[in-house]
């Protein structure tokens, strides 16, 4: 493409985005005098130009902004502590501060916001887990973007996670058993509902005795 | 001293900012360290309950930078714009390497790395869009270099339409035309792989 042919390509695509949509046709059947080649171009530009905006990387470069402070506040929640780190995003002990309660805050990292299948999967995760009831399985309250930033907002469990409930010398059989119908009875309402976790680990139970 | 240090910074950058504009390409590669240093420390700062949001939005990191690294008093538009073009020039290249990078270890024998090990940086999709727009920008900036210079500053730098059309020194109007037409040129170019 010449210098000249792309300026006249600036010139005619410019021109037909200040025109109403209705009457682009007519319009660039005019401004193209016959040009098919240009119209063609014009037309591939203007196709283009309705995708949804172009996300910069540019926010992913100082991915020590995705931790969290104590004190720090996302939307109506504030940080208390950091409770851990899981494939999806970081867990923080939070306040409610409308209800005066203590929830479980999930914010997916800042580094990853801009990656459209993270963002995806972090929605269907707190829908999913949304539209269970069970009591072995964490209540969701709340999912919400502030910022830019998603968090989904989950009843907060008091106790430990079952990797640090387990002595070194194992855990006794009866106990064992009860946190596994435990789990297995959270997934079997899981599955039941046509959700698979895909990444069960002892990290993610909390066991309350 | 963190204030000494700061002003010793302060000096320095207006200093390699002016033998920038004099064409010494060396300053360029001073500067580079000098103005990401201070980036990733106003990011940190940043996260230190100071707002309420947390997305770090580059150009309010730029902004930062510019009126802590650059010294006010003997500093005009022109520095400024100098410097907000820098800083995507800087971004351009910490995200080409990066993404460079994580192909790399695509492609190569596979590597178990844990999550915690991997989630930094842009994700490997990311990762080949960075690189494509990196080579195909090259074309573009044949064809028109003012929409080149406007895809480094908005695609890279993450600038907002107005701060870069300060940047250019154009009108904003232009930036937005200039942005609607590369964007949709480039994805185009993206998608057809090679097409001239």
């Amino acid at each position: 493409m010449t210098p000249e042919r792309w300026s006249r390509l600036r010139e005619v695509f410019g021109a037909a985005l200040e025109t109403p949509e209705s009457e682009r046709p007519r319009f660039l059947e005019s401004a193209c005098e016959g040009d098919t080649e240009l119209r063609v171009e014009v037309d591939r530009l203007l196709a283009g130009n309705q995708e949804p905006t172009w996300q910069s990387p540019a926010t992913m470069l100082f991915p020590v902004a995705a931790e969290l402070a104590p004190g720090d506040m996302v939307g109506r929640y504030r940080i208390e502590a950091k409770l851990g780190e899981g494939g999806m995003g970081v867990v923080y002990r939070s306040r409610d501060i409308h209800l005066d309660r203590v929830v479980a805050v999930k914010v997916l990292p800042a580094d990853r916001v801009a990656d459209p299948d993270r963002k995806r999967r972090f929605i269907q995760e707190a829908k999913a887990a949304s539209a269970l009831n069970h009591p072995n399985i964490i209540t969701i309250h709340d999912f919400a973007e502030e910022h830019g930033t998603q968090f989904i907002v989950m009843e907060y469990v008091p106790g430990k996670a079952l990797d640090q409930l387990i002595p070194l010398k194992g855990l006794r059989t009866a106990e064992t058993l009860k946190y596994a119908v435990q789990i297995a009875d959270a997934l079997a309402k899981a599955h039941a509902a046509g959700i698979v976790h895909r990444r069960l680990e002892a990290g993610q139970h909390h066991g309350h005795r | 001293m963190v204030l000494a240090g700061m002003a010793d910074n302060r000096g320095e950058v207006t200093r390699l900012l002016a033998e920038m504009a004099l064409g010494r390409s060396d300053a360029l590669d001073r500067l580079m360290p000098l103005v990401y240093q201070e980036l990733r420390r106003i990011a940190r700062n940043q996260m230190r309950g100071e707002r309420s949001g947390h997305t770090l939005q580059p150009t309010d990191l730029v902004h930062e930078a510019f009126l802590r690294l650059v010294d006010q008093n003997c500093t005009d538009w022109r520095n400024r714009a100098q410097f907000f073009g820098l800083a995507a020039q800087l971004m351009r290249r910490l995200l080409v390497d990066h993404a460079r990078r994580r192909c790399a270890g695509k492609r190569g024998i596979p590597v178990t790395l844990t999550e915690g090990i991997c989630q930094r940086g842009p994700g490997a999709d990311q990762s080949e869009e960075i690189l494509a727009v990196h080579q195909v920008l090259g074309r573009l900036a044949e064809l028109d270099p003012r929409q080149a210079r406007v895809v480094e500053l908005r695609y890279f730098g993450g600038l907002s339409v107005e701060e870069t059309a300060e940047a250019i020194g154009v009108a904003t109007r232009t930036v937005k035309l200039d942005w609607a037409m590369a964007k949709s040129w480039l994805k185009s170019q993206l998608s057809a792989g090679d097409r001239p």
